[in-house]
């Protein structure tokens, strides 16, 4: 791939998703798009990005596109220490605001393949603070394909990397050479299909009370983070919970949101409106 | 208006915080009296309350009202805090914040100065870049640094000349900010320059960093060195450096392979320290030390090669470096794959695989049942060269997926490319036994790589009940007819043009342009077909006759200048384009069609319309020219300039020069300056 080729598609992109690569990004945008070419029978960069203009069934390849520009590799219990302060922090202080209700919410707004979805609800669970409690944990992203997968709930090998043999066997089931979620899991689990760029949408969701958005903000630009940070900030409960990725920050983005020092991590907090 | 009080430390849960945070944002900086309330908000001590006064007054209409307060803030010595956040409301006012700054820059005040400066190059406006190159010679050394800061964020012809300038002076603070900045700016001192800077304690780093972003062939040996220097930052700027070159030049890496190679055997530490760095979190430095380990030649170095083939963003860096340590490491890959998630082991598969291992193709075979790792294995089986790939891939022409059976049928391809027996392999898997469907894919694929005798199932299939089939039937036609192997032209490819399925007229049209300009089109079938394109150029859906109007000036068909003429003021860019291209093709696009069709909204169109320019004489086509180079979008720009050069008018070369100087974008710059190099200004 070309600068030029580069360039041109990244655009193309931004202009329909508001998905936004960096130069050093390029090798992503080339290795996640080479296969669509290949698919196609299409030989260079540039006659895709003609394709994506004018080609018979654009509208269908830009959708291909975005989700295999969108589609990230996880696995469950990833990024354990954030996770220890969700268990050990942010749960028991929800436990304690939302006492009176006895209902949860929490959002994994770019589930991919679900295992993050997975992950929360097995903490919640875990955590002994919610029984009895009416409890729901929603799981969306923009690719329609890794929502399949995260429906079955199944999963290979490679997806447990970060789980412990206690957990996996308390919490999963082989099945054939795959393992899948236990079902009194899966059942406080729903998953949809969501563009976040798509305010209208995203106003859908019911109020939650922490939202997990790790690793997606880095893909748009400011005005594009402001956008999605405003939908989703609307859509979290005030006391409410942002989790972003550690490379991530809001810093020059919103002011919304007020920082929570946990003692392993740092949060996002909605500020409850307090006069 | 005066200086807001300096903030001090938030007290515990700041009660008021969302109170204040909400009032900032309901503030209309217009209103004066909400402007000072503004100001000392600025100074609150919550970053939030800051940030949203800091908006409120960066969005004020007029700049010139709130400069002279915001500057007094940003420089005077309240806390960090109240500082930032005025400096970040100047950046916010943006462009015509710009002329207001300028005066500051000469304060007698250093920081005023400093503060200046850093909100200059935030802005990023050239009309800065002499004012802060000016600067550059500043008594204050702060001063002089936040100048070459400033111009490394500015960039243009002026702020790089500049700061090639301050690289070679005495003070050591300015010139490593001063190379820092060009690093910045993608511009490198001559090799000899940075040979001196390399013997520099202080300038070391740096000058790796720009050995990365040199051109000159003499930078690879050099850079090669840094691997083994003692410095882990020198080293880790040389890994870097070494990512970025191996990105620039991927052919022509040889002198950079030797160099680390003779540099691990003067110092074999180099090795270890490029293992440790394949685990840094900057992305260049662990591709960087990627590649090192692939041109050290240490093929015990694959098992930490295939551990960080993990990573997706370092998976081409590892494939890359696996192949150059050769078939040596299978023997130390034997049992690795096994433990790398599927993305990763397919990735090193596949590298082994090329390296002729053919124990490992069932291996990927396996791997195509694993959704995760599905279009990684069918390309690895492709890129393997070895028959027996063929037989896993070519069931996957049927699949239900168009994706799947799609990418087996590029692999496939690829695979035919090896030699005579695979591709004979491929053959005869893939043509079909009987006289039962054929798959769309299976089509595409011999139109790639079949003979003569396939013409027979391609006719048939393009009487074929499905629409998908006949589609890739008539692709098949227009890929083998472009392949020149062979001479028959069917009839029902003609009827395709008829098909009641768009996507079908389309690659039928495609496919006869594909067969004329490879000459297969002669005497009565020329007429026939010129009359049936000449009819698709009417059809009522804008995409075939976009592809009729490509495949006429595929064919050379002139008569249909006038038909074509009118599609390119039609309402659909991509007919538009098309008409207007294949006019060019047949040298017959009229200044005045190219004239109008420069000025089309859709950029696609405006570029065909200046390619074409670059083949008409005259002012008006020189006057195109230059408002395309003027044009809100790089792209459009950048045809402009490649058209101009392309032309050799030489009577442009001025305003070449002078939008060269002020252009932003490196692509458009790169090429006006090609261009006044073919111009020989």
């Amino acid at each position: 791939m070309s600068p030029v080729e580069f360039r041109l598609l990244r655009d193309l992109i931004h202009e329909h998703a508001g998905l936004c690569f960096r130069e050093d990004m390029q090798y992503l945008l080339e290795h996640r798009l080479a296969p669509r070419l290949r698919a196609l029978g299409i030989d260079t960069y540039v006659a895709y990005h003609h394709y994506l203009r004018f080609g018979a069934l654009r509208t269908a390849e830009l959708e291909a596109a975005t989700e295999a520009l969108t589609t990230n590799e996880t696995y469950f219990f990833r990024d354990p220490e954030q996770l220890r302060s969700f268990s050990e922090e942010i749960l028991p202080a929800l436990a304690g605001a939302r006492g009176s209700e006895r209902r949860l919410r929490v959002w994994s707004a770019a589930c991919s393949t679900g295992e993050e979805a997975y992950t929360a609800a097995i903490l919640l669970r875990s955590s002994g603070l919610f029984s009895g409690w009416d409890v729901r944990v929603f799981g969306s992203d923009i690719a329609r394909r890794v929502l399949a997968v995260a429906r079955s709930g199944c999963y290979g090998h490679h997806a447990f990397r970060g789980v412990g043999a206690e957990a996996m066997i308390r919490w999963f089931r082989p099945e054939g050479d795959r393992w899948a979620v236990e079902d009194s899991i899966r059942e406080t689990v729903s998953f949809g299909h969501l563009n976040l760029l798509d305010s209208a949408a995203v106003e859908q969701v019911e109020p939650v009370d922490c939202i997990f958005c790790r690793n997606v903000l880095i893909y748009f630009d400011i005005p594009t983070r402001r956008r999605v940070l405003a939908s989703i900030h609307r859509r979290l409960r005030p006391g409410g919970y942002l989790l972003l990725g550690h490379s991530e920050s809001l810093l020059h983005v919103t002011a919304d949101f007020e920082m929570a020092q946990l003692k392993g991590d740092l949060a996002y907090r909605k500020p409850e409106a307090r006069p | 208006m005066t200086a807001p009080a300096p903030g001090g430390a938030a007290p515990p849960g700041d009660p008021g915080e969302e109170a204040r945070y909400r009032a900032a944002r309901a503030l209309d900086p217009t209103q004066p009296s909400q402007l000072e309330e503004l100001l000392r908000h600025l100074a609150d001590p919550n970053w939030r309350v800051r940030t949203a006064a800091a908006e409120r007054i960066g969005s004020h209409p007029q700049p010139a009202a709130v400069l002279p307060a915001l500057l007094e803030v940003a420089t005077a010595g309240g806390s960090p805090g109240a500082r930032n956040a005025a400096s970040s409301a100047l950046i916010r006012l943006g462009g015509p914040a710009v002329g207001a700054l300028l005066p500051p820059l000469a304060s007698d005040r250093p920081e005023v100065r400093c503060a200046a400066a850093d909100v200059l190059g935030e802005i990023g406006d050239r009309r800065a870049a002499l004012a802060l190159g000016d600067l550059l010679a500043d008594p204050n050394a702060n001063v002089r640094v936040c100048a070459a800061e400033a111009l490394g964020k500015v960039g243009g012809a002026y702020a790089a000349e500049a700061l090639l300038g301050a690289a070679g002076a005495p003070d050591p603070s300015l010139r490593v900010a001063a190379l820092d900045a060009l690093e910045r700016l993608g511009v490198a001192p001559p090799v000899e320059r940075l040979r001196e800077l390399l013997e520099d304690r202080t300038a070391r780093r740096s000058a790796y960093r720009l050995l990365g972003v040199s051109a000159q062939p003499e930078a690879l040996a050099l850079l090669a060195r840094g691997i083994a220097d003692m410095s882990r930052g020198a080293r880790e700027a040389a890994y870097g450096a070494v990512a970025r070159q191996a990105a620039a030049r991927p052919d022509d890496l040889a002198p950079l392979a030797a160099g680390v190679r003779d540099a691990c055997a003067q110092a074999p530490s180099a090795i270890t320290w490029a293992n440790e760095a394949v685990a840094a979190t900057d992305p260049l430095v662990a591709s960087g030390a990627v590649r090192v380990l692939g041109f050290s030649g240490h093929v015990e170095s694959a098992l930490r090669l295939a551990a960080a083939a993990e990573e997706e963003a370092l998976r081409p860096a590892v494939r890359a470096a696996l192949d150059a340590l050769g078939p040596g490491i299978a023997a130390v890959l034997r049992d690795a794959p096994a433990r790398l998630s599927p993305p990763a082991r397919i990735a090193v598969l596949a590298v082994l695989a090329r390296l002729g291992e053919r124990s490992v193709i069932p291996e990927i075979a396996a791997a195509l049942q694993e959704p995760s790792a599905r279009s990684a294995a069918i390309e690895a089986l492709g890129r393997s060269g070895d028959a027996a790939a063929v037989a896993p891939l070519a069931p996957l022409l049927d699949n239900v997926e168009p994706e799947v059976a799609g990418l087996a049928a590029a692999a496939l391809c690829e695979l035919a490319q090896a030699g005579p027996d695979v591709r004979a392999a491929v053959l005869s898997w893939c043509r079909p036994a009987g006289e039962g469907r054929t798959p769309a894919a299976q089509l595409r694929l011999l139109g790639q790589v079949g003979d003569a005798v396939d013409v027979a199932l391609v006719r048939r299939s393009l009487r074929d009940p499905r629409p998908a089939t006949r589609t890739a039937a008539a692709q098949a036609f227009g890929a083998l007819a472009a392949r020149g192997v062979s001479a028959e032209f069917p009839p029902e490819i003609l009827d395709a043009l008829d098909d009641p399925q768009p996507t079908v007229r389309a690659a039928a049209a495609s496919a006869l342009g594909l067969a004329g300009a490879a000459g297969v089109l002669a005497g009565r079938h020329r007429e026939d077909v010129a009359g049936a394109l000449g009819a698709a150029m009417r059809d009522e859906v804008p995409w075939v006759r976009a592809a009729a109007a490509g495949a006429v000036g595929a064919c050379g068909i002139e008569r249909f200048a006038p038909d074509l003429a009118t599609l390119v003021g039609g309402a659909e860019a991509d007919v538009a384009a098309s008409a207007l291209q294949a006019l060019a093709r047949m040298g017959m696009a009229t200044l005045a069609l190219v004239v109008a069709a420069a000025a089309h909204p859709d950029p696609e169109v405006a570029k065909v319309a200046l390619a074409a320019a670059s083949a008409l004489p005259g002012p008006r086509a020189s006057g195109a020219l230059l408002e395309g180079l003027c044009h809100a979008r790089w792209d459009v720009r950048r045809v402009a300039a490649r058209a101009i050069g392309e032309r050799r008018d030489t009577e442009l070369a001025g305003a070449l020069r002078d939008l060269a100087d002020v252009e932003e974008d490196p692509l458009v710059a790169e090429a006006l300056n090609e261009s006044l190099r073919a111009l020989g200004a």
